[in-house]
């Protein structure tokens, strides 16, 4: 079978396990609606654009009276309308769907973002967060959480920030005359990583009434997504995707080394400092919705490169996809227990064990 | 066809002077091999020839465009590298790892063409991989995986060619069978420059010899006049033998134990 086909057949195949697993997902919860009533309220939930007209109006503005201007109409057609009851159209489009739907996008993130950082690094240990992503996130939520009159920004802004702002701090400290060898940078995100640590530490320590909220942050979260949350993820996950998987040749090429990388006619540099900064944001814009979620990131890569192998022509969608599926599972078990888990807690206790049988058993330890 | 020029070229790598005014010219459509002893600088200086190290002083000119001006890929479609055999420790298929000689060729979005198959075909077929094309690379023997790396390196079809030890994993035949397509190569109008170990080897199948030691070049030349006893002795600091081999007729060298106690 030749790649295109494979990676379409992987894809498809990674696509249609994430819709029976998010349809189950949704189905699953304190009032428990089957998979079949789920899949119909989903479906009467779905619009498409069938006509878009443009229209003469007129604009008042205050400086210049009426201004002409073109509206332009989308109309939007549901194109079903399966009888569902009331209450449960609610839940599943209201409530369940769109954490669902965050969990898929941040596992498709932080998959995507693990890979190229695997690759990047030509490290089995490296993850999204290698560079300090998450400690800044970290950092700036709980100080914004701790110290709510102090930062002026939201909870969510804050952690975007602090995420880029040590990121490129990273960046700066391990580069030197325009090069950035990759053992610096892991490095200098270990140390910055630490000493985020023992500040977040110290601010939890002051935190008070405020370490309760300050703590589920930091464990990572689903609950309370909103289809406003999925709408500020999504973008920046997807366009990071496409820009990520344009590299993916570039990827393999720099698994060989930069010096031949160079040799064979890629800028090493060049394509570092691209594929540093988008997975960066990419990781920086799913953290700072959804707090420090552990493993996807690292597991995931993984577990792929030994079904499809290390080309990431192939490696990067299937993480991609994986991602989703293993965040929207794990989810929906961090929610099913008496008590509602962090869902990093379950990535975690999950993960780990089931990463330690794959060392054993098969050889996880090369990319 | 295209030159390759090294201007005295200076590196320091490390706070260690690797190679001091080291000039050198490469004629167009000739195979220059760079001989020297451990250490000598010779993997330096092809560092240099092919833009990844930057020197501290000189240049290096291919086709009389200076390497330091030109975009990596600019490079990577002038002179293509054989690297000294490494690990490639991962899964790819052979054809995969030589197709990624295309690299320079390619855009970022485009597919590979009709010339970058025909390329990565006849490149395994000319470097005999290509009953190893669906082989993971991992898992080819090293001499096997020298030969992908020429096979890359000739899918790059570049004019020039670098090569940093080509047969140091080799064995007798396979030494013979690779620098015989390098000189059959050189003979179609490429230029080469190698550095090669086995000095009979180097002046068998190249137009030139450099010597370098210590970061200078003791001696260039055609092969006859370069490896004398006392220019070899020189350069690797032990007594040999120089000989008219029987076989090639080309000098052969033989390394004679070092008996003098006082040395």
């Amino acid at each position: 079978m030749d790649r295109w086909t494979r990676t379409a057949a992987w894809s498809a195949g990674l696509a249609a396990l994430l819709a029976v697993v998010s349809v189950v997902a949704i189905a699953h919860g304190s009032v428990a609606i089957d998979p079949l009533t789920v899949a119909k309220a989903l479906c009467n939930a779905l619009v498409v654009p069938v006509g878009v007209s443009v229209e003469a109006a007129a604009v008042r503005l205050p400086s210049a009276g009426q201004v002409p201007w073109l509206a332009v109409r989308v109309e939007f057609l549901a194109p079903f309308s399966f009888p569902v009851a009331r209450s449960d159209q609610v839940i599943v489009t209201r409530l369940r769907a769109p954490r669902v739907a965050l969990a898929a996008v941040v596992g498709f993130a932080l998959a995507t973002a693990g890979t190229v950082m695997q690759g990047f690094f030509r490290n089995p240990m490296a993850d999204p967060s290698i560079i300090g992503v998450s400690a800044g996130a970290a950092a700036g939520a709980v100080a914004s959480i701790v110290f709510p009159g102090v930062v002026p920004m939201g909870l969510q802004g804050t952690a975007f920030l602090g995420a880029l702002v040590v990121a490129f701090g990273v960046y700066l400290i391990a580069t030197e005359r325009g090069r950035t060898p990759v053992a610096t940078l892991l490095l200098a995100g270990v140390a910055v990583q630490t000493f985020l640590g023992a500040l977040v530490s110290y601010m939890l320590l002051l935190a008070g009434d405020s370490l309760e909220r300050a703590l589920y942050w930091l464990m990572g979260h689903l609950s309370a997504a909103s289809w406003g949350d999925v709408a500020a993820t999504l973008p920046p996950a997807l366009v990071g995707f496409a820009v990520l998987a344009a590299y993916a040749r570039d990827l393999n090429v720099l698994l060989l080394g930069e010096e031949e990388a160079r040799a064979l006619g890629v800028d090493a540099e060049r394509t570092k400092r691209i594929l540093l900064a988008v997975s960066s944001l990419v990781t920086a814009g799913t953290v700072a919705v959804a707090g420090v979620i552990g493993f996807v990131g690292l597991i995931v890569p993984h577990v792929v490169r030994l079904l499809v192998g290390p080309d990431h022509r192939i490696l990067l969608p299937t993480s991609a996809l994986a991602g989703a599926v293993f965040l929207v599972a794990t989810d929906a078990v961090a929610r099913s227990g008496p008590a509602e888990l962090p869902v990093g807690i379950v990535t975690a206790a999950l993960g780990a064990p089931f990463f330690l049988y794959l060392l054993r058993k098969r050889e996880v330890h090369a990319l | 066809m295209i030159d390759i020029d090294v201007e005295s070229v200076e590196v320091s790598l490390g706070g260690a002077r690797i190679l001091e005014g080291v000039s050198l010219s490469v004629p167009a459509g000739s195979f220059v091999a760079v001989v020297g002893p451990n250490g000598a600088g010779k993997t330096t200086l092809l560092r240099t020839i092919n833009g990844v190290l930057a020197p501290d002083r000189g240049r290096v000119l291919l086709a009389g465009r200076a390497v330091a001006d030109l975009s990596a890929r600019e490079v990577a479609r002038l002179a293509a590298t054989v690297p000294q055999a490494t690990e490639l420790a991962f899964e790819f298929p052979v054809r995969d790892v030589v197709e990624m000689g295309r690299t320079a060729h390619r855009g970022r979005f485009e597919r590979a063409g009709g010339a970058d198959r025909a390329a990565v075909e006849a490149a395994m077929g000319r470097a005999a991989v290509a009953d190893l094309a669906d082989r993971s690379v991992g898992s080819v023997s090293g001499g096997e995986r020298q030969r992908v790396l020429l096979a890359r390196a000739l899918a790059q079809e570049s004019p020039a060619l670098v090569l940093d030890e080509p047969t140091a994993s080799l064995d007798v035949h396979h030494r013979v069978r690779t620098l015989g397509l390098v000189a059959d190569l050189v003979e179609e109008g490429r230029t080469a420059v190698a550095a090669i170990h086995d000095l009979d080897l180097a002046a068998r199948f190249c137009d030139s010899l450099v010597v370098l030691a210590d970061g200078r070049i003791l001696a260039s030349g055609p092969p006859e006049e370069v490896l004398t006893e006392s220019v070899v002795e020189r350069a690797f600091g032990g007594p040999v033998a120089v000989d008219d081999h029987p076989a090639t007729g080309t000098p052969s060298v033989t390394a004679l134990e070092d008996r003098d106690e006082s040395r």
